[in-house]
């Protein structure tokens, strides 16, 4: 079934006669575009109280079903025939429905009963439908609907159509390299050239709807693209309110329906191709905020850069620009919607950069990091060489066909393809790097040992060559030793490390639907838990049965900042990595603060770190600990889960549901 | 050998922590690579020339968790339960804990009763009668240990690193077969045959 959302009137209680019509001629409207059904599945308001949420500011609209009277009902069941009506569906996945519009231009998405959707053939749907649109009507939806996905947040597909964008804009920045060197002379004229295309796309839809329903031809185009300046309206009500001043003319104008829209539209491209200033604004800025963040490559700071200069814009320039400029940004990942599949990605930075500066703090850490450094680059040398590429095409592949319709089972057997892979690849190449590694440690040992011996030689000339030779044998046996001890040490690494390249490559692109997924499995687990949660939120060190030796008088607040941290991890190997952080934390704390002597006290056991593990957990801000605890056992080893870090998720869960077991 | 995971049982204050870290201390001196943790520790036995690492979790012995460690048991193939010699109390608290791991384990688990602070021996209470016989019911070995001197530990974690071995070799768990089906299994073929052109490749030359 395929899917639309129609905008009706906010705040409106009532559909009037004027609205069904609308309606009926949008539907005509729609139908004739292609051989596609179409169906209204949500509709769904926002109460007065609300006032202050942000209204999810799309033509998309949103009447509440439940609120409705019968006869209401009914008037619309007749507008379309077969309604399907979902009452229990969450904030979230109306925005993902809204931005499947966005993506596809207002088609596409599937629904089973209840609520839970099959997003597993999304992925290879789109590839199919994107070929049905190339018909200019959806062109259209997909700029009017697309404007808002930035503002989208903690939400799986913005994720996706933001790569999709990042992708396109790389295309462009090759595409402005090659242009500098005519710097001075064609300079504005290439931004806009793609511009017309879309315009076009526009007209045509005009006379498209015009052909289609030629009774009420002027009724439909204006009301049609009414919605989109609804959208503006409400927009401008959020700002504060001299900017609504200036802006007002042109809204009322709107709001009367006098001017034709298509002039409207038009009036606001020609200003924006008129206006110089806008034009070099944008060019520096696609050139040097641009260009830096596509050095990083990161999301979120891409992100942010737009954000920013979007501010900018907005003081300088009149709303019509800005939203042309938008369409800009945004046409790229129109573009690759029509073009291109997402190919693999990488993880972006921060999370690892901040691993880093806040491991990097510890010595032992240190040296650890950069072993891990040095044999991922062996493997990732390996695993992306030819012999292997094949296999992870094919992996990747067989991934994209399993569905999600049971994520427990198919979290299973994405596990265990892992493993399979993992097997085959430390079965391969794990005696090669480590003979490799070793010798280069080797290497750089003795440089290091032969300076040193250097010096002591020149000392122990006079003395005699004996103790030096002594001295020799000795740091030999040691080396020896240590070497054979570091081997075993290496491999258990070395298994480590291949799930996590795996899970980067592999992973990443689906990530955020299968958490999205979990979130929404164990949503009532997570609600009962946060009530419990609050009620402890309160107490102190002492209510949870902390021995005073082990009370901090800062509370515990590194661990409970980098438990904090959870909620910027995505993959399930960074998840387990945070426990082992928040542990170290945790020790280092008891070491520095509390009257405690190792020699004397004995070490932390399990019957002082529990308590204080729990303890962090009522301080931690995170709401949606139930679902991240489901979604790390479903992706940890199941079998062999005997490493360190399966030892802390134990822990992790003992505290959730110590907690969740407390009764008042 | 892969690794075995042995769990640590008893009452709080029993001394688990310290049997952990004094046969952490014998051997082990290599602080560099791994960050040992005192409640998780993973260590090479070798047992007949072979080899066999433990990685053995400490546990909460407070009864606010105990209702909890269950979760702790998961997948383990060894356990051992320590008790005091100077407290009755610890040892008759061991049966609830024999209790629970037969309704958590389904299979059976290798098993070590530990009597705890030997060298204390004028404050003994708990009688070697007592201990043994109920090791012997329940299939377990007994050992009379003490975490400040050293004695007998490495004996006993050697002896359940042999045990472990056995039972583990005894039990061993079937295959996947389900593993066959997918079309990763392709490619180890494609490399194999790759293997052979070469080959045929160079009788040719």
């Amino acid at each position: 079934m395929d899917l639309i959302l129609f905008h009706l009137k906010k705040k409106k209680k009532r559909i009037t006669e004027q609205e069904t019509k609308l309606l009926r001629q949008y539907q005509e409207h729609l139908q004739s575009l292609g051989d596609l059904r179409f169906d209204v599945i949500k509709i769904q308001g926002f109460t007065k109280r609300k006032k202050k949420r942000k209204l999810i500011l799309t033509p998309v609209g949103i009447v509440d079903f439940q609120e409705k009277s019968v006869t209401e009902k009914n008037d619309l069941k007749k507008i379309f025939g077969d309604l399907r009506i979902y009452t229990s569906i969450d904030k979230i996945s109306i925005r993902e429905s809204i931005l499947t519009i966005s993506f596809l231009g207002g088609i596409l998405f599937k629904y089973e009963s209840d609520g839970n959707c099959d997003l597993g053939e999304l992925g290879n749907e789109i590839s199919d439908r994107c070929q049905k649109l190339s018909q200019p009507g959806t062109l259209k939806n997909v700029l009017n609907y697309s404007k808002d996905f930035t503002n989208f947040t903690n939400y799986g597909f913005e994720s996706k159509l933001l790569d999709l964008f990042e992708n396109e804009i790389e295309k462009n920045m090759v595409h402005l390299t090659e242009k500098e060197s005519k710097k001075l002379d064609g300079l504005g004229t290439f931004v806009f050239d793609d511009l017309d295309e879309t315009l076009g796309g526009f007209e045509k839809v005009e006379t498209h709807s015009s052909l289609s329903n030629s009774d009420s031809s002027s009724d439909g185009s204006d009301r049609t693209l009414k919605i989109s300046h609804n959208f503006n309206q409400v927009k401008t009500k959020a700002r504060p309110k001299k900017r609504n001043l200036q802006s007002s003319p042109n809204l009322r104008e709107k709001r009367k329906g006098n001017i034709n829209s298509q002039n409207v539209l038009n009036s606001g491209w020609e200003t924006i191709n008129n206006n110089e200033n806008f034009k070099r604004e944008y060019q520096s800025f696609e050139k040097k905020s641009f260009h830096k963040s596509l050095m990083v490559k990161n999301r979120v700071q891409a992100l942010l850069y737009q954000k920013r200069i979007n501010k900018k814009l907005r003081k300088q320039t009149s709303k019509n620009e800005v939203f042309g400029f938008k369409n800009l940004l945004l046409k790229s990942a129109i573009n690759v919607a029509f073009q291109t599949t997402p190919p693999l990605l990488r993880r972006s930075k921060t999370v690892s950069e901040m691993k880093l500066k806040s491991i990097g703090k510890h010595k032992i850490l240190k040296q650890n990091q950069n072993i891990h450094q040095k044999l991922k680059f062996a493997v990732e040398s390996k695993i992306f060489s030819k012999n292997e590429s094949d296999a992870l095409k094919k992996i990747s592949n067989y991934i994209s066909k399993m569905s999600m319709g049971n994520i427990q089972e198919y979290a299973k057997e994405l596990r265990e393809v892992f493993e399979e892979f993992r097997d085959y690849i430390t079965n391969k190449y794990s005696e090669i790097i480590l003979e490799n590694y070793c010798k280069e440690n080797e290497n750089e040992k003795g440089n290091e040992n032969e300076k040193g011996n250097e010096k002591e030689k020149g000392n122990e000339k006079e003395k005699g060559n004996e103790k030096g030779n002594e001295n020799k044998n000795t740091e030999k046996k040691k080396r020896k030793k240590k070497n054979s001890h570091k081997k075993e040490v290496l491999l258990y690494q070395l298994e480590r490390i291949i799930n996590e390249i795996l899970e980067e490559h592999i992973m990443t692109k689906n990530i955020n639907e299968i958490y999205f997924y979990f979130k929404r499995l164990y949503k009532k687990q997570d609600n009962t838990f946060n009530q419990k949660k609050k009620k402890i939120i309160l107490k102190s060190q002492s209510d949870f049965a902390i021995p005073k030796k082990f009370q901090s008088t800062s509370y515990f607040q590194s661990a409970i900042n980098t438990m904090n941290q959870m909620s910027l991890t995505k993959l399930p190997s960074d998840g387990i990595n945070i426990f082992i952080r928040v542990a170290q934390n945790i020790y280092n704390t008891v070491k520095n603060e509390c009257n405690y002597n190792a020699n004397v006290d004995g070490q932390i056991t399990a019957d002082d770190f529990i308590p204080i593990f729990v303890y962090i957990i009522s301080k931690v801000k995170l709401k949606n600990l139930m679902s991240k605890k489901e979604f790390l056992i479903a992706f940890s080893d199941s079998g062999d889960s005997k490493n360190e870090a399966a030892y802390y998720l134990t822990t992790f869960e003992i505290a959730l549901e110590y907690i969740s077991s407390l009764e008042f | 050998m892969k690794k075995q995971k042995v769990v640590l049982l008893g009452k709080g204050r029993v001394g688990k922590t310290s049997i952990f870290k004094r046969f952490l201390q014998n051997e082990f001196h290599d602080n560099e690579v791994t960050t040992i943790q005192p409640q998780y520790l993973e260590k090479q036995v070798k047992v007949n020339t072979e080899k066999v690492t433990l990685s053995i979790w400490d546990t909460a012995g407070q009864e606010r968790f105990r209702g909890l460690n269950p979760l702790f048991y998961r997948n383990s193939k060894a356990a051992i339960m320590v008790y005091d010699i100077t407290d009755q109390e610890s040892l008759d608290s061991l049966e609830d804990w024999l209790a629970e791991l037969k309704n958590q384990v389904g299979h059976k688990i290798v098993l070590m009763i530990v009597g705890n602070k030997s060298d204390l021996k004028k404050k003994r209470q708990v009688s070697i009668e007592d201990a043994e016989n109920l090791a012997k019911k329940v299939g377990a070995q007994h050992f009379c240990v003490s975490a400040k001197t050293g004695e007998n530990i490495d004996e006993m974690f050697h002896e359940l690193a042999k045990r472990v071995m056995k039972f583990v070799k005894e039990n061993k768990t079937p295959l996947n077969t389900t593993k066959s089906r997918r079309n990763f299994a392709l490619v180890n073929e494609d490399v194999e045959t790759k293997k052979k052109k070469k080959k045929n490749n160079d009788g040719c030359c």
